[in-house]
């Protein structure tokens, strides 16, 4: 069997522009995802029920829909409803609302490893709750949300590949169309996987730096809180 | 049975006005009672030492003078303002009263002087420079006023409580609680924390402090309440409560920990 890269070659343009919308597409709905996460997370461990609920409904239709399901929806079935998206615009709130909602729950179990303590003394000092949650409790959360939420980007960027199932321009879109014109298949999708892999290697390298810039900012990685 | 712990010592000061008074306060931990019918009153100045046998509701205790801990049933008044859902009101008690704790719970993401410049800034509007000079003289005053840079954990267990300490004083409390202060630092680090509670206590500070410290009850207390499951037993003057405590269930408690 003889491999035919040439065609791919020949075909860079597509490949480029796929790489382009999954690049673009992820890097704006995993920022919109942490700030739904955040938002979400503060709603969810509220002791207000009327702001707890409705936060606990989100988490729990989100994680247990498929994706495709809910991009499905948004694309076939709200056009009855009168509201037209576009697939790209699709792709970003399916995949923001998607990633958001994992996001809320990484960021509580988050809360909820700050020692109780760090809520004691802040309130003992008369702190505002969303003083303090912005200036001690969050500021603590990043060495236990680090990994969890980087493995959370992660998905994302590689089920935004759903989104080639209503003709959204991105990678995997892009292989279908190389295939269809070339027929090769093996070359094509093998080309692909390398690409995600790459993607996904560079963003987990860039978070890793990230956090150890972190780390040595605020020493948290010397924690000696009992 | 409560015995003398609403009547104020004879050693008081004619000026000492109450600052906390507790009325028939009841506390539940779902169905169970943690706090049953305790009645407290605290003078202005006075210094009150709260101890006895772990679980017997001495850390709720203090815990619901600032509201960490919610009562159910009796009255709370700080400092004249009494205790309620009113947020407005729990503010402003927590701004008079200071906290230690067992665990020190310093903010482990900011420096010494951060941790000492956060609540003054935030909660009384006070300017950085100000907050810092204040944050300074408490810190000479906890005797670590070269360590304003560093960050909790780069210190000790009685350098980090005698930080919280001086976190608390800079927001200018009334009333001072300690949670255990000493339980969880090394032997030989009780002291320094002790020595500064005692300065504190010798310029006039209300205190009320959980401790098993029974030497620094003994010198500095006014008055020491006992405590067992979630009742005040026995509350006296330091003297008739180790010389001569009248309740059965304190003179075994005070057998079993001055035996060593």
């Amino acid at each position: 069997m003889t491999f035919d890269f040439g065609a791919i070659w020949e075909n860079r343009d597509i490949l480029i522009n796929g790489v382009f919308n999954t690049l673009l597409i992820s890097f704006i709905a995993i920022p919109i995802g942490i700030f739904i996460g955040v938002v979400v997370c503060l709603l969810r461990i509220s002791k207000r029920r009327l702001l707890r609920w409705p936060a606990i409904v989100y988490i729990e239709l989100m994680r247990n829909i498929p994706l495709l399901i809910l991009i499905f929806m948004m694309f076939y079935a709200l056009p009855f409803y009168g509201i037209r998206l576009s697939g790209l615009t699709t792709g970003f709130i399916c995949l923001s609302i998607y990633g958001g909602a994992y996001f809320a729950e990484v960021f509580r179990g988050g809360v909820e490893a700050v020692s109780k303590g760090q809520f004691d003394a802040a309130n003992a000092l008369g702190l505002k709750y969303g003083f303090y949650m912005r200036r001690v409790i969050f500021p603590q959360l990043y060495t236990y949300v680090f990994p969890p939420g980087t493995n959370i980007a992660l998905t994302m960027i590689k089920e935004s590949s759903l989104l080639s199932m209503i003709t959204v321009a991105e990678l995997t879109y892009a292989a279908h169309d190389i295939n269809g014109r070339t027929f090769t298949p093996v070359e094509t999708f093998a080309t692909i996987a390398v690409i995600y892999w790459v993607i996904c290697t560079l963003f987990l390298k860039l978070t890793q730096i990230l956090q150890s810039r972190v780390d040595t900012d605020d020493i948290s990685n010397s924690m000696t809180i009992r | 049975m409560q015995t003398t712990q609403t009547i104020s010592q004879s050693s008081a000061p004619s000026t000492q006005r109450t600052i906390v008074e507790i009325r028939h306060m009841n506390k539940w931990y779902d169905e169970f009672q943690v706090l049953t019918d305790i009645n407290l009153t605290v003078q202005s100045g006075e210094r009150i030492v709260i101890c006895g046998p772990s679980g017997s509701g001495k850390s709720t205790l203090i815990r619901c003078i600032n509201r960490l801990e919610e009562h159910q049933e009796g009255d709370i008044i700080v400092d004249g303002i009494p205790l309620t859902e009113d947020v407005k009101n729990i503010d402003q008690i927590r701004s008079e009263v200071g906290m230690c704790f067992q665990q020190f719970n310093l903010f482990p993401h900011l420096t010494v002087m951060e941790n000492c410049l956060l609540a003054p800034m935030s909660v009384r509007n006070t300017s950085r420079k100000e907050a810092e000079s204040l944050a300074q003289h408490y810190l000479e005053k906890v005797k670590i006023p070269d360590q304003a840079s560093k960050y909790p954990s780069q210190l000790s267990g009685g350098q980090q409580q005698r930080v919280a300490i001086a976190r608390a004083l800079c927001m200018k409390p009334r009333i001072m609680l300690f949670d255990e202060p000493t339980s969880a630092l090394d032997p030989e680090m009780i002291n320094e924390v002790l020595e500064i509670m005692e300065e504190l206590a010798a310029e006039g500070m209300t205190m009320i402090c959980v401790t098993h410290e029974m030497g620094f009850a003994r010198k500095v207390a006014d008055r020491v309440v006992f405590m067992d499951q979630g009742k005040i037993v026995e509350s006296a003057a330091p003297e008739a409560f180790f010389c001569n405590p009248q309740n059965e269930r304190t003179r075994k408690f005070l057998r079993q920990i001055l035996q060593h």
